[in-house]
């Protein structure tokens, strides 16, 4: 069973997100599929379009990343989730979608424990700095291994 | 002990800390600059960007053979992050048990070619990666875990 990874998105997010995955992992992420709304034009072609694929390769697995909680496309995108081997994430960012091509290419199965763990790897990448961030750093010093 | 060594011009940056930290899975990392040293700014970027659940120093050259003899570095898992390959030998000079080098990126300069992605050598280079390959048994050419590694010396001929 194949993981097949899907972003699915408002504008051209999804294409522009493959191009930024592509500048990290090169080839890896040659198996990715995007979506996006300038394309598409409506959620309900890229439903579509995703079920025609799924038809045609019904024992892979599929990862649908999407943009935005409670937008069109995730909402539209959503009901899939009941059928088996369909898993959906919104609040798609690079680190989710890198995180989850090497999970899948790594061989890890299908579930969403593995896109639970991916989202929280990538809940832990999201932070913000300002300058009191420098000075308590600077002096933690120049770091030990152990 | 160092579990895996490499020479990138950018040190630890974004394609580093989530392929190869993942793929490599260190205890530590072990970024090697001297310039670094006096950059506050630098050193301060690199540690709040450092991924989580691994230890980071940052040292001069002379600092990080210090550490990597330290008898305490034998349990870890050690990813030696240095941005040349004059750095690389150096450091292998200097300190036992490295036994890979992998190459990532080296900056372009003044009388440099392209190698492969990312990776440009001079004349000195050739050389110092001559040097390297005598001394630890492999030297690759590997930008992301993805690619395919190619040995160095078949490349700089």
């Amino acid at each position: 069973m194949k993981t097949q990874i899907i972003l699915a998105s408002h504008g051209s997010l999804a294409e522009g997100m493959v191009t930024a995955v592509r500048m990290v992992i090169r080839e890896a992420a040659d198996e990715i599929w995007a979506y996006g709304l300038d394309r598409w034009e409506t959620p309900q072609n890229i439903r579509r379009q995703l079920e025609l694929e799924m038809e045609q390769n019904p024992r892979d697995c599929y990862m649908i990343l999407s943009d935005i909680k409670g937008g069109s496309v995730a909402n539209e995108l959503m009901p899939m989730c009941t059928r088996k081997g369909i898993l959906l994430a919104t609040g798609m960012n690079l680190a989710m979608v890198i995180s989850a091509v090497l999970h899948s290419q790594s061989g890890s199965e299908c579930t969403k424990e593995l896109l639970e763990g991916v989202l929280n790897e990538v809940r832990e990448g999201i932070s913000c700095y300002d300058a009191s961030d420098f000075t308590d750093i600077k002096e933690k010093g120049d770091g030990e291994l152990w | 002990m160092v579990k895996f060594f490499r020479v990138d011009e950018r040190l630890l940056h974004g394609q580093v800390a989530v392929t190869w930290v993942s793929q490599v899975a260190p205890t530590s990392i072990l970024i090697a600059n001297d310039e670094i040293m006096s950059n506050e700014i630098a050193k301060m970027a690199i540690k709040m960007v450092k991924p989580n659940g691994v230890n980071l120093a940052i040292r001069d050259i002379a600092g990080a053979v210090e550490l990597l003899k330290d008898p305490r570095t034998e349990n870890l898992q050690i990813f030696v992050i240095v941005k040349t390959v004059q750095d690389a030998l150096r450091l292998v000079n200097q300190v036992d048990g490295i036994g890979h080098i992998n190459i990532g990126g080296i900056k372009k300069k003044e009388g440099s070619r392209l190698l492969g992605a990312a990776v440009y050598v001079n004349d000195a280079d050739v050389e110092t990666i001559s040097q390297l390959a005598g001394k630890v048994k492999t030297v690759e050419f590997q930008m992301v875990p993805a690619d395919k590694p190619k040995a160095a010396m078949t490349l700089v001929k």
